[in-house]
């Protein structure tokens, strides 16, 4: 359950830049659900999403996500429970690392001084294999040689792999 | 000039880039996989030379290359505390480090500017002793400063495989991908730096014990001369794995020297060594951008003419 109670956020407050994208807004949205959200440019659909994974600090309100408030929470540490998707798709992955190292770090799983290894591999394999682009053969590849779209899926990979 | 001169030129030029090379490698971690520019290095390398002159002087040679890692960890963790928690611009960071260890390091030699390590146990001469007698025993400095380097490359290239060190490289990549991977870039950021301190320092502290002298300009234009043999290193093995381009920094440091000592034999005075330095540089970071401008450039002279 994410809970938003009137949060809001004004951009360049008291300048003619002024720009207030969220005003005290209040949301909550139960587990499972699937939601799309529509509006004009400049409507503060990604801000909106820039306060929910903590992008910037908002002007007032509460963020709460099962209960937790993650309202002061710093990007990375709410990254742990946020998985996130950036509108670029050359945002979400090292360009100058191999895909499996992409993958190695956003699933973290043997501590920090832990190598790839084989059962990994053999596990990031199986997950590349269901998005269907061959990528399953090319994990010493860096990433940078994907196109844009082949990154976008793989950054989704990241996402969830944790 | 004889053979055995010329053999004797090689094998100094060969010990210097070995010893330089750590500071090369210390960059390759901070430059190449932090994208850091840090421009403590100069002080930070006479940091390390002076705090191991001063404990090898107490009787502790062995103590004094961990005592000046000691040091350079600490000098990278305030550059890095200054650049990531207190929103100093990286470069100007690692200014201010420098100009504020050129007093530390005076001060940590008691107000002089220049000591002597003659008649003082260094690594090198403990090495000598431990050698005596066997066939190797002529190549004593070469082999504790190659021991240095082979340490300093293995622990690079286990390290930037290991969940801390792909971070590592991550946050000089794509910081926005680390945040969202949940680790803090601040973090990483410090960790890299420390460790790329404590390999500057290390450098130093074997420059100052292998000469026997250290003095407070030991480590000045070091981090344009070691950006040199990167970028060197980084023509010739480039395009390999972690492993390789390690090498080829070590290399690119032995290389830088090797030319060096030759230009030295063809009559160029010693004080031109920071200015080829910094051709180098220029020359080594502005060729692979010239290259893409190039075609530019023709069209439009082509168009000129036509």
């Amino acid at each position: 359950m994410l809970e938003l109670k009137k949060i809001s956020k004004t951009f360049n407050p008291g300048t003619v830049n002024e720009k207030r994208a969220l005003h005290e807004l209040s949301l909550s949205v139960p587990d499972g659900d699937f939601i799309t959200i529509i509006g004009a440019n400049g409507a503060g659909k990604s801000t909106l999403f820039g306060a929910i994974s903590g992008s910037f600090l908002t002007d007032g309100g509460e963020i709460l996500l099962d209960g937790q408030d993650v309202t002061l929470l710093p990007e990375y540490r709410r990254s742990k429970i946020i998985g996130r998707l950036f509108q670029d798709p050359m945002r979400g992955s090292a360009p100058g690392m191999t895909i499996e190292e992409n993958l190695a770090l956003a699933a973290g799983r043997r501590g920090w001084l832990g190598h790839i290894s084989r059962q990994d591999r053999e596990c990031f394999r199986a997950q590349l294999r269901e998005l269907d682009m061959g990528l399953e053969d090319r994990l010493r590849q860096p990433v940078g040689l994907l196109s844009g779209g082949q990154r976008q899926a793989l950054t989704l990979l990241m996402a969830t792999i944790a | 000039m004889d053979l055995s001169s010329v053999l004797g030129l090689i094998q100094t030029a060969l010990e210097l880039g070995l010893i330089c090379s750590v500071t090369v490698l210390a960059l390759y971690l901070s430059y190449t996989m932090l994208n850091v520019c840090d421009l403590s290095t100069d002080g930070c390398f006479t940091l390390g030379a002076v705090t191991g002159a001063v404990t090898a002087m107490a009787g502790h040679p062995v103590l004094a290359v961990f005592a000046a890692m000691g040091a350079g960890l600490v000098s990278g963790l305030v550059v890095s505390v200054l650049q990531t928690r207190m929103g100093v611009n990286s470069l100007l960071a690692g200014i201010i480090v420098n100009t504020a260890l050129y007093s530390i390091n005076i001060a940590i030699m008691d107000g002089a500017s220049l000591l002597s390590l003659n008649k003082t146990q260094t690594v090198f001469s403990l090495m000598k002793t431990a050698l005596a007698g066997t066939p190797l025993a002529g190549q004593y400095k070469l082999l504790t400063a190659l021991a240095a380097v082979v340490m300093i490359v293995l622990f690079l290239t286990l390290f930037l495989r290991t969940r801390m060190g792909l971070a590592i490289r991550a946050t000089g990549n794509n910081p926005d991908m680390v945040r969202s991977s949940s680790i803090n870039p601040a973090m990483t950021t410090t960790v890299g730096l420390c460790i790329a301190g404590s390999f500057t320092a290390l450098s130093g502290c074997l420059l100052a014990q292998y000469q026997k002298a250290a003095d407070i300009n030991i480590g000045q234009g070091m981090v344009t001369i070691a950006l040199a043999s990167l970028l060197i290193g980084s023509t010739i093995l480039g395009r390999g794995g972690i492993l390789l381009r390690a090498v080829g920094a070590v290399l690119g440091a032995v290389i830088f020297r090797l030319v060096y000592t030759v230009a030295l034999r063809l009559d160029m005075p010693a004080f031109m060594l920071k200015l080829v330095s910094a051709v180098i540089v220029v020359l080594a970071i502005s060729i692979p951008y010239l290259k893409t401008q190039l075609p530019v450039l023709r069209r439009r002279m082509q168009r000129k003419a036509g």
